[in-house]
């Protein structure tokens, strides 16, 4: 390489070389005409890129919600589980099946329709206090774009406020719009509240008078409404309001959306953004199958035709169905035939379930079950035992369908998976309209003192484009330009189709006949009674179903606290959640109750300000108080922190020793307490009771050895391929599980003896206990194989379904699982009778040190309420409830109250597991000897090579050991212990898997 | 009471799951990365929740990793390239309506920076190999050192990538071609 490319290359690089370089570089551009110019562009290059990256961010920051709710159905405790709103008592509205089509791709929209049912309730059960509606002066405002803001003026005397109550996730997105609304409408001021804060609730568990409250407490509302709404004078009238309005642009809606919200001569709402159902199928199926891909417009004979033919079978086992429904609306399908069943005109369900085209669709519905055998039905699962995903949705994800029906918002995350495409739902003879359209909307509220400034609102936010993020439908057309320009084309096709096909479908339906409905066509899918009789009986269940509903409203429940109490604090202080994954509502409730005992103290309880780079200080700097991980080793970060060793012998001291010794001691150095801990979160192996119980087995004790443990997994075992019932599945990342195991058999990765440490790869025992545990797939097949590296190669998402449909299905007898560690996406059932027990012992017969993740409170060195924080957070150490792993105080563990929450057996061994916690020795050598990690990879190849038996046990370890050895020689040579980039640069030297 | 207590010097790290809060940091950046090299905010969504998830099952690893943020776009950038790389199979950008020309000159470019579209497009031609090394140095600031920790190379290899990709990324914005 000649000088001049040399210098090329460095120019790629300008800004970040070293000063010598730079020199060498700087000459050279002096005599270089073509570098001068490539560096040019280089700059203008990474300008460009930059700005590239700060327009994402402000995508990001304007439309949040989408992102949010990702994470937070990956990091459910984030936000309220999906569980949560799909609990129904008697009195509670039943979910509808059609919401939860939603799904993972569509979570925004799901818990906006959760919101919507919860508010939703029956009017039987809650009176409404019936407004009376102000006169209505609508006033020709000019309602004023974004995009030409009025010059800033001082906020006028005659300046009102208007309240507009929208969902908590989404407050922030509405930052920026207010900021330009108030600028071209310096007479209004708009305050935002958060829907569970007007309620005063910490979940979408919403009271059954949530309708009234919010209207009563806000001016606009983002909230779904039905005809009961309206005749409870809720909501006003917008008709007058759009009529002054020449900007309000009634015609730019797309069909049945404006038209959605108008009945009675009245418009009750402005819709926000739409989305509708549509049928995937899956290419790849159809092509086995030799079958064209169908059509809009197609017949639902040739719906159930095409569904019968992709159907593949091996022997009676079905494979692949034809067609799944993916969230179990079955009542949407039918009503995609017939109508809507529940509208706004709708005053007698009963009457129109005696319709001949009724009674007709509903049984070629059963048919497509029953006759032709192409659809699976799974029996709606019992309220309690809800999880928010359905059986059939897992056959959506393990690829066992070959079309289902899905939200059309979902395309672009079911594409990414699989090869698929779009069709709009079958039509008939009669009706070519086959399309449900779903709009929500803003209404105004009857009450508003302000209705002509909270219309001017209302107006403005409808001009703002697509509420949630790109793959929602903008309500008006001329604001869907990029929507449809970012489309593919033929799914774009189709989608344009579907809405010129369309009718609106209402979210709040009368719960005790459509309940009584979808349980009729439950068991008629059952095969349990007739559509005719099934439909019958409708109208009596119904009824019953309206008395049980009334009874349990008649019982007295205590008002919700009200987070807006008017208090006499003194003391305010900001408790922030940093690290623990506890619900924010439970801690908010906890703070309520704080208070009651310390009337002058008020606690703030938020999530940190959302920034890039979270660290200790930066929480420390927004708090006065906040939990957050157990490593303070940092002198600097230990500055921001109070030591909290004088409060332990202060006043209101608290025992030390009542802390499980293991854990304070992370929270403790030789200069003192910086935290208290909190909780910890255990690895144990929880099992399925009724498969021991089958099998005559006794539960494992928690002494058990690994030897016991195959034992018991080998009589758990039986089967073979795709309904095989495994004794063990182990975690669905391999080496997670494999690496506990290995140290109870008494191998380790690492030689201590040495100085500095080597490698223990081909150790004997480390060699034998690999074998032993991969022998576990490989020669006894009394475990599944999931992923065995976490590098792109894996389908991660598909072996995370699969292990829990094995979990879910009842086909496994054991598993691992982390005490406290929730998840929405999957859950077990919850009639699933299980128990827990330690891992095994070790060689030695004692509990081997496992690695158990943590959380502390800590208190802000700069906080003016230092004592007010100790207060508070020894109050949190005191409250079972307040951590979702295992309290780190004994006398809460062993307390009444805490072994009611988990059960006495589980309490017992929760708190054997701490007491005994010791760090892991391989944690400490790698804390002091971080550099040993960089030889991990040959390890995990290692391991993937065993246990897909591609190499022996002896085999692999050896090249790992030679390679980290080398590895380490490597680092010895360069000095490099504290130099990670050399240590890099010692292990591509070496040659990693892959590369 | 204090005197109870006991007192280690050498306190070993607790094992971290720093993951909640980690990502927390990095979500919104993160999936601003992932879309810079995948063209498509769905897809970034979903592998910002892959990201997560892959992040939660390494989380024992977290205390002896000392670059995080090296160690979150590694796993970020692997998930994106093997996701485009899966696309590419059937349909290449589909989303981007890369077909169409870019018709800008070079030196055009500091006229049209505002032109985003545009970068972007010329961005979605480069292959994933490059497209990362050249985000991550010009977007988000990382040195060839931090680059070649998440992208599991050697530095030697990174200063080639980059100096590549500028080139490259360079050429596609000129010729507005189609093809990589």
């Amino acid at each position: 390489m000649n000088n001049h490319q040399q210098m090329q290359e460095l120019l790629a690089i300008y800004d970040h070389l070293p000063a010598d370089q730079r020199v060498q570089v700087d000459d050279h551009l002096q005599t270089c005409a073509e570098c001068a110019a490539a560096l040019a562009a280089y700059r203008t290059m990474d300008q460009a890129l930059q700005q590239m990256r700060q327009q994402k961010f402000n995508y990001l920051n304007r439309e949040p919600a989408l992102l949010e709710q990702r994470l937070a159905a990956t990091q459910p405790t984030r936000k309220p589980p999906l569980r949560a709103p799909w609990r129904i008592g008697v009195n509670q509205r039943s979910p509808l099946p059609v919401l939860q089509m939603a799904g993972a791709g569509a979570l925004v929209l799901l818990l906006v329709l959760l919101a919507t049912l919860l508010i939703g309730r029956n009017p039987l059960d809650t009176p409404v206090t019936a407004a009376t509606p102000t006169t209505i002066e609508p006033t020709a405002t000019v309602v004023v774009t974004p995009t030409a803001p009025a010059p800033v003026a001082a906020a006028p005397e005659n300046q009102v406020t208007i309240r507009f109550a929208t969902y908590d996730w989404a407050e922030a997105q509405y930052e920026p719009l207010i900021a330009t609304f108030e600028q071209a409408n310096p007479d209004v001021k708009v305050e935002t509240i958060a829907i569970q804060e007007l309620l005063g609730v910490d979940s979408y568990d919403w009271p059954d008078d949530a309708n009234e409250q919010m209207l009563t407490k806000a001016d606009v509302v983002d909230l779904f409404i039905s005809p009961r709404t309206v005749g409870g004078a809720l909501v006003r009238d917008l008709t007058p309001f759009i009529a002054a309005d020449p900007t309000f642009a009634v015609a730019d809606f797309y069909p049945n959306t404006l038209s959605a919200f108008q009945w009675d001569g009245g418009t009750w709402a402005v819709p926000t953004s739409i989305n509708f159902n549509l049928i995937y199928y899956d290419q790849d199926r159809f092509d086995e199958a030799g079958v064209a891909y169908p059509q809009p417009g197609w017949t639902w004979a040739e719906f159930v035709q095409t569904a019968q033919a992709v159907t593949q079978r091996e022997g009676d086992e079905v494979t692949v169905w034809g067609f799944v429904n993916t969230w179990s609306d079955h009542l949407g399908l039918i009503e995609s035939q017939t109508g809507p069943l529940f509208d706004a005109a709708t005053t007698n369900v009963a009457a129109r379930l005696r319709e001949p085209t009724v009674l007709d669709s509903v049984q070629r519905y059963a048919d497509l079950f029953l006759q032709a055998r192409a659809s699976p039905f799974f029996k709606p699962p019992a309220p309690e035992n809800e999880t928010g995903f359905t059986q059939e949705s897992t056959l959506v994800e393990l690829g066992q369908a070959a079309m289902w029906s899905d939200f059309m918002i979902n395309w672009q995350w079911r594409s990414t998976k699989r090869r698929i495409g779009v069709v709009t739902y079958p039509v008939t003879a009669n009706r070519q309209n086959s399309t449900m359209i779903f709009a929500d909307g803003r209404t105004l509220s009857a009450r508003s003192a302000h209705p002509a400034a909270a219309w001017r609102w209302l107006s403005f936010l409808s001009h703002q484009g697509g509420r949630f993020g790109p793959d929602f439908l903008p309500l008006r057309p001329s604001l869907a330009t990029t929507f449809w320009q970012t489309l593919d084309p033929d799914v774009a096709t189709v989608m344009r189709y579907a809405i010129d096909h369309s009718f609106p479908v209402l979210y709040d339906r009368p719960y005790p006949t459509e309940q009584a409905l979808r349980d009729a066509i439950a068991a008629t899918l059952a095969g349990e009674t007739t559509v005719a009789a099934a439909l019958a009986n409708v109208p009596t269940a119904a009824e019953t179903l309206r008395q049980a509903q009334l009874a349990s409203a008649a019982t007295p429940t205590p008002p919700p606290v009200s987070a807006g109490t008017a208090t006499t604090a003194t003391i305010t202080i900001t408790y922030l959640i940093g690290y623990s994954t506890i619900e924010i509502g439970t801690v908010r409730t906890l703070a309520q109750q704080f208070q009651q005992d310390h009337p002058t103290i008020q606690v703030k309880v938020n999530y940190p300000p959302y920034q890039e780079t979270l660290d200790l200080p930066a929480i420390a700097a927004a708090a006065d108080c906040f939990d957050w991980s157990p490593i303070v080793y940092n002198p600097d970060e230990r500055s921001v922190l109070v030591n909290l060793a004088p409060f332990l012998t202060g006043a209101s001291a608290l025992d030390p020793s009542d802390f499980y010794p293991g854990l304070l001691r992370q929270f403790t150095l030789a200069d003192g307490v910086w935290g208290l801990p909190s909780e910890a979160k255990p690895k144990v192996i929880e099992y399925n009771k009724a498969l021991f119980d089958a099998h005559g087995l006794a539960y494992p004790s928690s002494t058990w050895t690994t030897d016991e443990f195959v034992a018991l997994a080998k009589q758990l075992t039986h089967g073979a391929g795709r309904t095989k019932q495994y004794g063990f599945a182990g975690d669905f990342y391999e080496l997670s599980d494999a690496e506990l195991f290995l140290q109870r058999r008494g191998g380790s990765l690492y030689d201590r003896s040495s100085n500095p440490p080597s490698f223990a790869f081909d150790h004997p025992a480390t060699v034998a206990a690999l074998q032993w545990y991969t022998d576990l797939t490989r020669g006894l097949g009394i475990k599944p194989l999931f992923a065995t590296s976490l590098d792109a190669s894996n389908p991660l998402g598909m072996t995370y379904a699969q292990r829990w449909a094995l979990l879910n299905s009842g086909r496994a007898g054991m598993w691992t699982t982390v005490i406290g560690v929730p998840n929405t996406h999957y859950q077990l059932p919850a009639g699933l009778n299980s128990g827990i027990v330690p891992l095994p012992v070790g060689v030695d017969g004692k509990p081997a040190a496992d690695p158990m993740a943590m959380t502390g409170y800590y208190i802000a060195a700069a906080s003016p309420h230092p004592q007010a924080c100790w207060e508070w957070i020894r109050f949190l150490t005191e409250q079972p409830n307040a951590v979702q792993g295992v309290p780190a105080r004994r006398s809460v563990v062993e307390s009444a109250a805490y072994r009611q929450q988990v059960g006495d057996g589980r309490a017992t061994i929760y708190a054997a597991l701490l007491d005994s916690y010791t760090p892991p020795a391989d944690d400490l050598l790698l804390f002091q000897h971080p550099w040993l990690a960089k030889a991990r990879p040959w390890w995990e190849e290692a391991y993937t090579q065993v246990v897909k038996g591609e190499a022996t046990a002896t085999d692999a370890l050896q090249v790992a050991q030679q390679r980290a050895e080398a590895y380490r020689a490597c680092v010895i040579d360069a000095n490099a212990f504290t130099n990670e980039a050399q240590q890099q640069s010692c292990a591509a030297a070496v040659g990693l898997p892959g590369q | 009471m204090i005197s109870d207590l006991s007192i280690d010097n050498n306190s070993p790290p607790a094992p971290a799951e720093t993951v909640s809060v980690l990502f927390q940091h990095y979500a919104k950046p993160i999936c601003a990365y992932i879309h810079s090299l995948v063209d498509d905010w769905e897809l970034a969504y979903d592998l910002t929740q892959e990201t997560y998830l892959r992040l939660y099952r390494t989380r024992d690893r977290l205390p002896a990793v000392e670059n995080q943020r090296a160690w979150v776009y590694r796993i970020a950038t692997n998930l994106a390239i093997n996701a485009v790389k899966r696309r590419k199979r059937f349909a290449w950008l589909p989303w981007s309506k890369a077909h169409e020309r870019v018709d800008f000159a070079w030196h055009d470019l500091e006229a049209t920076l505002d032109n985003q579209a545009a970068v972007q497009r010329a961005l979605a031609q480069l292959a994933p190999e490059y497209r990362a090394p050249l985000v991550l140095y010009s977007s988000y600031d990382f040195s060839v050192r931090e680059i070649a920790e998440a992208l599991h190379l050697n530095e030697s290899a990174v200063k080639v990538r980059l100096h590549r990709a500028r080139e490259r990324f360079r050429q596609l914005y000129a010729e507005g071609t189609t093809h990589e």
